[in-house]
């Protein structure tokens, strides 16, 4: 390898300098518009920077991958993630263009990373430009695209770690090891050991030939121009190219031209006609091809002469040679062994690709043509030639599952093998059977033999044209297609020609009517709920006829377009007779309907229901069936002996769960299912048991979706920091001899230090456990690799020796210093580390060893069994976490109002005087004062005493002041968006329309809203139940807006409609007297635009209020700060009864103001009417919506925050009330609902 | 002289084709039969080189990138077809989708390091991943 390693720095520059050209050429095309084809032009963008990035990374340059990698993501946004492609980011890709052609020059001749300083301007200003663009609301950004475009961004967090790793790296980049160029000759003796010759390399006849054209061509030019070095510079031009034909070991290019080269290097020189002659020798060369003129040579001896020549022996047929100069120089390949058959992969699902389908299609074309043109020019090679295309038709036809195929083609293959019999008839049969086969897929049916008189293939094989050019445009026979049973198949006119891929059977045709099928299919889905419905009611059963003629109508749909799949589906479901196999029957129908759609050539308009919508909702639908079973499965797969089976098992539960994962568009979490799977594959084909680590991350990620779809269940947002978690765990994951091997198993059995957690790379890991189960010591040494460049390369040097292995290393910052601790492992030990150490630095200033780290082979303890839930991430909140922070909020609440109470305790006490009480007390006890020192000595004391009070009054204040934040943080704690709310009611509109065959949306507001999840799950109950009321309607709706707003003391929610009148509907009376009994409310009332509205209204709760505490009589009201508008006294004279009953009463609060007031005892206790009444009293203003109103309080008790909680038991009947509170002291009080005051 | 196995290299950086060529010359048991810049270079070159036993190939590529010719190669050769990841994450979306239609294998382009040790590195694995996928 060392050898080439020049080659390799020269390539990187060249190729470099390539890609860049590139890369500056399409931003400029971009820039200025001049583009024909910008998505094109991009993706030629994406690939220069991709390849210059590669580059880079092969020979360690980290600093410039990253420079190249972060201008790669940005172009990957505007490529796959629809940003726009704005003057900023073409200036910034500009501006990397520049940058990273420096660090090219600069590393193609240094061969060592570039310094990170120079470029952190870039650095920052890529970052910039990414991080707008992967704002979840950036003008670039389309609104599918935030998951995609925030991986990106967590990407570039990762980046920055590997930046900073990476440093180390590169500021003692050494160059690498120059070539022994004395020691290739002496190799070359032995043809064993010889060396690869270049000529071997195609790559290098490619880069010769093309410098042969560029020396012809300028050799030209010479002539030409005539200039005045026209000698000196054909010399030169000749000798660069005599070099690279040795290098090549192109002897007769040498030969020709060398005399060149040295006449014009001497006092003769050259001139026009020399070089004219030189020109048409290359010529010729080329004409004959790179190495066919004569023997290549390897390097020659240093007298001169050549050795190893005659080592390409040339063609005896000259016109046999490729005229392809590359494939020329290509060595015959040896022939080799038959590899052994793979073990069977996990079931690839090619019939459901188009493009394999399609490839296959093609492949069989091509195959009866050609088998065609061999019967033609007959040969005694035509047997083996026509076994070697049914083989690899037959290859192919079992990679795509087709066994009918194979059993025909691999009885021929050997037929044709052994030469027995008429081969050229049998060739024939082959093709009309192969015509045969394609016709029989496409009419959907897989068996042989049936053959259709208007078979194009058996009427192709008499007349000896093509038999599959009819294929794509063959109809099955007319009376063979059943009536189509609806109108949309009548005006689509005859029935095309379809295939069922579930079966092997045909392949997609752009003639097919794809909207006819989802169109007719969308008639049957309203159907297959309902009857699936049926089942699920323990009160009722469903029709047979019902299930029977459903079942006929898809069977007879299939018949039509024949979809194989599709009947066979019908026919699952018709046998299923209870609630458990049809939803089994409903699956498998949805998953052939699905499978369908991906071969249908192209998606119809968006207001078709796509199967594969319906199978996520279904997926969606049983995943917690789902997760239980994958559950199960993961045991089993780590003890069975059946572990194929089980693995069958696994797979198909996995795509259960992606499905259900993308309906409800969580990528990561789809894409995780299938990185387990992709992990679970490979071990599986080892036919072992998956190791700890590998089941610790699935069951991490089932548990983790189990939280994560019941937050989703329960209306709340779930928390997928973990699934991110593990799909880092899962791609950092590697493989090695023992199994599967993550970062993290490493850190744990290394008892790495902190400093090394979350460093490791695949190939660390990889290093790391080839290490440990070496038996290895791991050593972690630190080096100061700047203050002595001596000491710091025979350090390095001794890493390259072999005896210690360099897992990784890490920047250490000491004071002004940088460091670097290198983790090492190595058989060595400690005492040999410490002496090799002293070797280097005898002083031992720059090197030490800092640590001995003794691995354990063990496994790392299984969190997933010992602590289910991994250390360090945080669950999203549960039900039953829900419930405990309710408790703890109460708790707090509680407290606070204790703390309240003792507060006010305090503050009493340490306001009074006890020295004058205790004065007063002895005076009106007719007792004599006590002797003034004796009073003095009583004095201080007492003064102590209170001004230790006043302390502990002021700690108790500040412990207050705490316990409030506590309570206020718990309330925050428990606040959700209510956009969590509203996006789940639209996708159950969505949904549900589509399960009972409609389409219907919702719109909404008021998303930004934060409240109480406990509001939030009662809400989404309520609107869940008048969803369902509105879209079983005989007249559905097909559009719903909700809109939630919050008041002073609740939370309103309007659903408004455009469907038809309510009719009267039990639903909608359950709800109002489910609301009353939580103290809100149900209107229901008919706009004149129509559609039907609902209001409805729920108080608020679990929330910290600021509130005046009042008394009447002897109940304690709360009245919220923010509805109190002002406090007067008034007298009798401000009263005005306006009621012939005097019960409705107005207060004068001002000489043009009279408001309405209203008494919280009732109108018992109204002024007028009540004799005990004082003369003056206090009214408390408050506003109630548009108005003023005024209450009568006895008392003002004083303000105080306190914890809202909802009204239960007898209280939830009180009208007027939004909950109680805890008063200090330990009191309830009632909070008022000032919004539904009733005016007296 | 032990049998070797034939391997085609397809990517469009010729750089890392000759960094992975040379590689696999120093292997005993391995040696590149033809190599090619995209997938619908190398189908070309598969139909002139047919008994190739692994293919070595990169995903981005233009005209036809790997995993479009993953589905061609599938069908039409039974060589082993090992991708080439530019990225070192095994359970990428890349390398699902590549799995998903049959890759063989996937291993991460090789990195280089200051360590010297680039056939150490990066050259073990693809080495081992390789002897794998033709032993199987």
């Amino acid at each position: 390898m060392s050898d080439d390693m020049d080659e390799i720095w020269d390539l990187f520059a060249d190729d470099g300098a390539q890609a860049l050209d590139a890369m500056e050429a399409a931003l400029l095309a971009l820039q200025d518009g001049s583009a024909p084809d910008p998505s094109a032009e991009i993706g030629a963008l994406f690939r220069a920077v991709h390849t210059f990035k590669g580059n880079a990374r092969v020979l360690g340059l980290s600093t410039v991958e990253n420079r190249a990698h972060l201008s790669e993501d940005l172009i990957g946004l505007v490529r796959d993630e629809g940003v726009a492609l704005t003057a900023d980011i073409l200036d910034v890709l500009l501006l990397s263009c520049d940058t990273l052609r420096t660090m090219l020059e600069e590393t193609a001749a240094t061969r060592a990373d570039v310094e990170p300083g120079p470029s952190e301007t870039l650095t920052a200003r890529l970052r910039d430009v990414i991080a707008q663009s992967t704002q979840p609301d950036g003008a670039g950004v389309p609104g599918s695209a935030p998951a995609k475009v925030a991986a990106i961004a967590d990407a570039l967090a990762a980046l920055d770690t590997a930046d900073d790793a990476a440093a180390p790296d590169a500021d003692p980049a050494p160059a690498p090891a120059a070539p022994d160029e004395t020691a290739a000759p002496a190799a070359a003796l032995d043809a064993e050991n010889a060396p690869p010759r270049l000529i071997d390399d195609p790559t290098y006849c490619e880069i010769f030939e093309d410098m042969a054209r560029d020396t012809i061509a300028r050799l030209a030019d010479m002539c030409a121009t005539d200039g005045p070095d026209m000698a000196g510079a054909a010399g030169r031009a000749a000798d660069k190219l005599s070099y690279a034909a040795r290098q090549m070991g192109l002897a007769d290019w040498q030969a020709h031209i060398d005399p060149f080269v040295a006449k014009a290097r001497g006092a003769g020189g050259v001139n026009a006609d020399h070089i004219a002659d030189l020109a048409a020798g290359l010529e010729r060369l080329l004409a004959v091809g790179i190495g066919k003129g004569a023997a290549p040579v390897s390097e020659p001896e240093p007298d001169g002469s050549a050795r190893g020549a005659a080592q390409t022996a040339v063609p005896e047929d000259w016109n046999d040679l490729p005229t392809d100069p590359v494939a020329a120089c290509q060595p015959e390949p040896a022939p080799a062994p038959a590899p052994a058959e793979p073990a069977a992969p996990p079931a690839p699902k090619r019939m459901q690709d188009p493009a394999f389908v399609e490839i296959f299609d093609g492949m069989v074309t091509d195959t009866i043509a050609r088998l065609g043109k061999l019967v033609e020019d007959a040969d005694p090679e035509t047997p083996a030639r026509a076994a070697r295309l049914a083989d690899q038709l037959s290859y192919a036809a079992g990679q795509m599952g087709l066994e009918t195929w194979q059993a025909r083609l691999d009885p021929f293959v050997a037929q044709a093998r052994a030469g027995d019999g008429d081969i050229p008839a049998a060739i024939q049969a082959l093709r009309v059977d192969l015509g045969e086969l394609k016709a029989t897929w496409l009419r959907g049916s897989d068996a042989l033999g049936t053959r259709d008189s208007a078979d194009p293939a058996g009427e192709c094989a008499g007349t000896g044209t093509d038999p599959v050019a009819a294929f794509p445009n063959s109809v099955p026979a007319k009376d063979s297609v059943p009536p189509v049973p609806t109108a949309v198949a009548d005006d689509r006119g005859t029935a095309q020609m379809p295939g069922d891929m579930g079966h092997g059977a045909a392949p997609p045709t752009a003639a097919r009517d794809t909207a006819g099928f989802l169109f007719e299919m969308q008639a049957f889905y309203p159907r297959i709920s309902e009857i699936g419905l049926h089942y699920h009611d323990p009160n009722g059963q469903p029709e047979a006829k019902a299930q029977d003629d459903l079942c006929d109508g898809l069977a007879a749909l299939a018949a039509a377009y024949g979809y194989v799949a599709l009947d066979a589906a019908a026919d699952t479901l018709r046998a299923a007779r209870d609630a458990v196999s049809y939803r089994a029957a409903e699956l498998g129908l949805f998953e052939a309907l699905a499978r369908i759609e991906r071969v249908l050539p192209s998606v119809p308009g968006t207001d078709v229901m796509l199967p594969s919508r319906l199978l996520e909702t279904w997926c969606a639908d049983s995943v917690y069936d789902t997760l239980v079973q994958l559950r199960d499965t993961l045991d089993a797969l780590k003890h069975a002996d059946d572990r194929a089976a089980r693995f069958a098992d696994f797979e198909r539960q996995m795509w259960l769960v992606h499905h259900a994962c993308n309906h409800f568009r969580m990528e990561t979490a789809a894409q995780l299912s299938m990185a387990l799977l992709d992990l679970f594959s490979r071990v599986m084909v080892g036919n072992v048991a998956p190791d700890a680590m590998l089941l610790r991350i699935a069951r991490g990620y089932v548990e983790t979706l189990e939280l994560v779809f019941d937050a989703l269940e329960q209306g709340d947002t779930p928390d997928l920091a973990n699934i991110d978690a593990l799909f880092e765990a899962a791609s950092t994951a590697c493989f090695t001899s023992s199994g599967v091997v993550s970062a993290r198993s490493i850190e744990t059995r290394l008892n790495l230090p902190e400093s090394f957690h979350r460093v490791l790379s695949p190939d660390s890991v990889r290093a790391a456990q080839a290490g440990i189960e070496d038996r290895m010591t791991f050593y972690i040494v630190r080096a100061d690799l700047n203050r002595d460049q001596t000491k710091a390369e025979a350090f390095l040097d001794w890493l390259g020796l072999g005896r210690v292995r360099m897992i990784t290393n890490v920047t250490v910052f000491t004071g002004d210093d940088v460091l670097f601790d290198f983790l090492l492992a190595s058989r060595l030990d400690t005492t040999e580390i410490v002496e090799a150490l002293a070797m280097i630095d005898p002083g031992g200033r720059d090197l030490e060893l800092v640590q001995t780290l003794v691995s354990t082979l063990a496994e790392p303890p299984d969190p997933a069994v010992d602590h289910p839930e991994a250390p360090g991430t945080e669950p999203p909140l549960s039900s039953a976490s829900i419930a405990s922070t309710i408790e703890m909020i109460e708790m707090i609440g509680e407290m606070a109002a204790g703390q309240a109470m003792v507060q006010h305790m305090l503050s009493a006490l340490s306001g009074r005087d006890l020295l004058l009480e205790m004065e007063m007390a002895l005076r009106e006890s007719g007792l004599d004062l006590p002797d003034p020192q004796v009073w003095r000595v009583l004095r201080d004391r007492v003064e102590d005493y209170g001004d230790r009070l006043v302390q502990v009054a002021d700690a108790e204040a500040q412990l207050s002041e705490q316990v409030s934040w506590l309570q206020e943080a718990g309330v925050a704690l428990r606040s959700r968006s209510a956009q969590a709310l509203l996006q789940s009611l639209a996708a159950f509109v969505e949904t549900r329309s589509r399960a009972m065959g409609r389409e219907a949306r919702l719109s909404s507001e008021g998303g930004e809203l934060a409240m109480d999840q406990t509001i939030l799950e009662e809400m989404r109950t309520h609107m869940r139940a008048l969803l369902t009321m509105r879209l079983s309607d005989a007249n559905p709706p097909t559009r719903y807006h909700v809109a939630i707003m919050r008041e002073d003391d609740g939370v309103i929610i309007t659903l408004e409609d455009n469907g038809g009148p309510l009719p009267d509907d039990q639903v909608v009376d359950e709800i109002a007297q489910d609301l009353a009994l939580r103290s809100g409310s149900l209107r229901v009332s008919e706009p004149p635009t129509g559609g039907m509205r609902f209001h409805l209204m729920l108080p608020l709760n679990m929330m910290v209020l600021d509130g005046m505490i009042v008394r009447v009589a002897d109940v304690s009201y709360v009245i919220p700060l923010d509805a109190i508008q002002g406090i007067q006294m008034c007298g009798r004279r401000d009263i005005l009864n306006v009621s012939a009953e005097g019960h409705a009463r107005m207060l004068r609060v001002s000489e043009a103001e009279h408001i309405p007031i209203h008494d919280l005892q009732g109108a018992r206790r109204a002024h007028a009417a009540d004799p005990r009444d004082p003369d003056e009293r206090l009214y408390v203003i408050v506003r109630s919506a548009a108005r003023h109103v005024a209450l009568p309080v006895d008392e003002l008790l004083g303000q105080q925050k306190v914890l809202l909680r909802p009204l239960r038991g007898v209280l939830s009947r009180m009208r007027g009330l939004t909950g109680i509170v805890l008063l200090a002291g330990g009191d309830v009080g009632m909070v008022l609902s000032v919004s539904r005051l009733e005016a007296a | 002289m032990a049998h070797k196995y034939n391997v085609m290299i397809v990517d469009d950086a010729a750089m890392m084709r000759l960094y992975v060529s040379s590689f696999i010359q120093s292997l005993p048991d391995f040696k590149v039969v033809a190599q090619a810049s995209n997938g619908q270079d190398a189908l070309d070159k598969l139909e002139t080189t047919p008994e190739v036993d692994l293919i070595l190939l990169d995903i981005e590529m233009p005209v036809m990138d790997g995993l479009e010719f993953l589905r061609h190669a599938k069908l039409k050769t039974r060589a082993k077809i090992c991708m080439l990841s530019s990225v070192t994450v095994q359970g990428s979306p890349h390398a699902a989708k590549a799995r998903e239609l049959g890759a063989d294998g996937i291993v991460a382009k090789p990195s280089g390091t200051v360590s010297h040790d680039l056939e150490e590195k990066s050259g073990d694995e693809l080495a081992s991943v390789m002897r794998s996928l033709v032993a199987a």
